[in-house]
């Protein structure tokens, strides 16, 4: 593309979200004819669906830019806070936060430690000889994810009845939120994430040259790994411990961005960060239409969207390997 | 003439009275749905969760889903004075009912006397108090005549829930086993049902097995009292065992017969 259409479709993803959060709020349980939705009597339902649509902007763009920093800085086409175990190691810290410490911001620390912690066990697992193959990578990502989800299932099955449920509900993703406040806080930490990496974009190009290019243009490139990886730690365990575990979404996005616009990071981090918050919007309407007035919980959406991406990136990218 | 305005004046405190005492409630447990019934405020109840499932007059009444997802929007738009729960919905949904004026009541006792004061305790906010202490006077009444039904040791009982892997339940139905003299075997468990190892089955040696739930067989070891003295029992209403509501008393009832039949 060039820079013409480039500014275009940037253009064109923004009005997509737009018009998605707008009709996220047109759609839900409860029928509620269009002209009816903004008068006095449907006020709470209007405020529960705003609530809604924002958070999966924000989540949707916190879990892109992650995906855009790990499969840049990893190098790996299938790097993803989920596949990595990233966002377990955060749901194993919320989970351990919300049985021990209880609500509030508490939730959010242990959870941010438990993505830290989890990122780098992987980094350094899948680290052989100073290389990192893609497979390598996903191994260490399973090895992680085993030991987290047996952690997991240790606390939650010797947690008390109403805590089982709640817990297990809450790992599988959920975007309703009942306040205000942890949207704001999700979506200020997406959009410091995004402008912290967006300012990170020279040493990003760098990075997906090569590191040997990256140093060669005088990156001090631990440095800027370490602080990246944090980021990105960081932004996937706030989402984590807002809307529990959504999986695949910052693999499918920064992928397709990649597809279209090419890897230059000035365009592609906010390409990723607009369609990951509307790759979540039209999830979350499966999710509310599907088996209406039921739910279906999003990261069970996302994850049967995202496998059959993932096994199409890996076979893709095995191809490229070994050619 | 003065007939006239008395019985007028006295018609609209009546109608007032009523207007008061007419609260919108919505029932998200079964066994909060048959204690409203009981009290006879089955006519207040606007919404109920999938699985309440008695008396027969719940078919009329619309469903709201379960009570770990239940239909938010639809709730809302119900606009509930009370909502009423076994164990809760959850922190951040309580305080968002809560915050709408919305009063959240649980009902999740672990021992018939719990159950008493519960019941006293929802007669009291609903203005039935009458009606609260007829259904107590009547359980207390049956409990004590059951009591005196017991006869020789009491039995060690296992109830089980599920065949593979082997669960169980230790909560109410503890209370319930015990006023029937019985013993649970699985009451030191804390969760409320869980895994139960088949060692610990084997050693404990239930002298009656409890087959409710989603059991379709229970093949333990002839070693086990209960499997020997053919004192293995299905087909019996779990509801009457499991749910902390007022037919608790015909599931001690029923579980008094099979222990001393």
């Amino acid at each position: 593309m060039n820079k013409f259409s480039i500014a275009r479709f940037l253009f064109i993803l923004i009005f997509c979200l737009l018009a998605l959060i707008v009709l996220n709020i047109f759609i839900g349980a409860v029928k509620v004819p269009a002209d009816k939705i903004f008068e006095p009597a449907f006020f709470e339902i209007l405020k529960l669906r705003l609530f809604r649509a924002l958070l999966a902007v924000a989540a949707g763009a916190g879990l892109s830019v992650a995906g855009v920093i790990l499969q840049t800085v990893l190098r790996n086409p299938l790097a993803e806070p989920y596949v990595l175990g990233v966002s377990s190691g955060a749901g194993l810290g919320a989970v351990i936060g919300l049985l021990f410490i209880s609500l509030g911001i508490g939730v959010s620390i242990t959870a941010f430690l438990g993505g830290i912690i989890t990122i780098f066990l992987v980094y350094k697992l899948a680290k052989i000889d100073g290389r990192m193959s893609p497979e390598n990578m996903i191994i260490a990502g399973i090895i992680v994810n085993g030991l987290l989800s047996s952690l997991l299932m240790f606390f939650v099955s010797n947690s008390s009845g109403a805590n089982i449920h709640s817990v297990i509900w809450w790992l599988l993703g959920n975007l309703q939120v009942y306040r205000i406040s942890p949207v704001l806080i999700l979506l200020a930490a997406s959009l410091a994430g995004f402008l912290v990496s967006f300012a990170f974009s020279r040493e990003l190009n760098a990075i997906s040259l090569g590191e040997e290019e990256a140093r060669h243009l005088g990156i001090d490139i631990e440095k800027v790994k370490i602080i990246l990886l944090g980021l990105a730690a960081f932004v996937t365990s706030l989402a984590v411990s807002i809307c529990g575990i959504i999986g695949f979404t910052g693999l499918m996005m920064p992928h397709v961005a990649r597809k279209l616009i090419g890897p230059d990071h000035r365009l592609l981090l906010p390409a990723s960060v607009l369609m990951g918050s509307i790759f979540l919007l039209l999830c979350d309407i499966f999710s509310k239409t599907i088996l209406a007035p039921k739910e279906v919980p999003i990261g069970v959406i996302t994850s049967f969207i995202g496998v059959p991406f993932f096994i199409y990136v890996l076979k893709k990218s095995r191809k490229a390997y070994f050619k | 003439m003065r007939k006239i305005f008395l019985t007028t004046a006295v018609l609209l405190l009546v109608f007032a009275c009523r207007l008061e005492a007419a609260p919108r409630i919505i029932s998200l447990a079964p066994n909060t749905t048959e204690i409203l019934f009981s009290l006879g405020l089955g006519d207040s109840i606007i919404g109920l969760d999938d699985f309440s499932d008695y008396p027969e007059e719940v078919s009329g009444i619309e469903r709201l889903g379960t009570f770990n997802n239940p239909n938010l929007e639809r709730i809302i738009l119900l606009k509930p004075d009370y909502i009423l729960v076994n164990s809760g919905l959850g922190r951040a949904r309580e305080d968002y009912f809560t915050g709408l004026g919305i009063k959240i009541i649980k009902v999740s006792p672990e021992t018939m006397e719990e159950l008493y004061s519960d019941i006293w305790q929802l007669g009291i906010i609903f203005n039935k108090e009458e009606d609260a202490e007829n259904i107590l006077r009547d359980m207390r009444l049956r409990i004590e005549n059951i009591s005196r039904k017991r006869s020789g040791p009491r039995p060690k009982v296992f109830v089980q829930l599920f065949n593979d892997p082997l669960v169980t339940v230790s909560s109410f139905v503890n209370d319930i086993i015990r006023l029937a003299g019985g013993e649970n075997i699985a009451r030191d468990i804390k969760n409320d049902s869980g895994l139960f190892s088949y060692e610990a089955l084997i050693d404990r040696n239930p002298d009656i097995i409890l087959a409710v739930g989603f059991v379709d067989k229970s093949d333990f070891p002839d070693s086990i009292n209960a499997v020997k003295n053919h004192r293995i029992y299905r087909d019996l209403d779990p509801d009457l065992i499991l749910r902390p509501g007022p037919r608790a008393i015909e599931g001690v009832d029923m579980l008094n017969r099979i222990f001393y039949e």
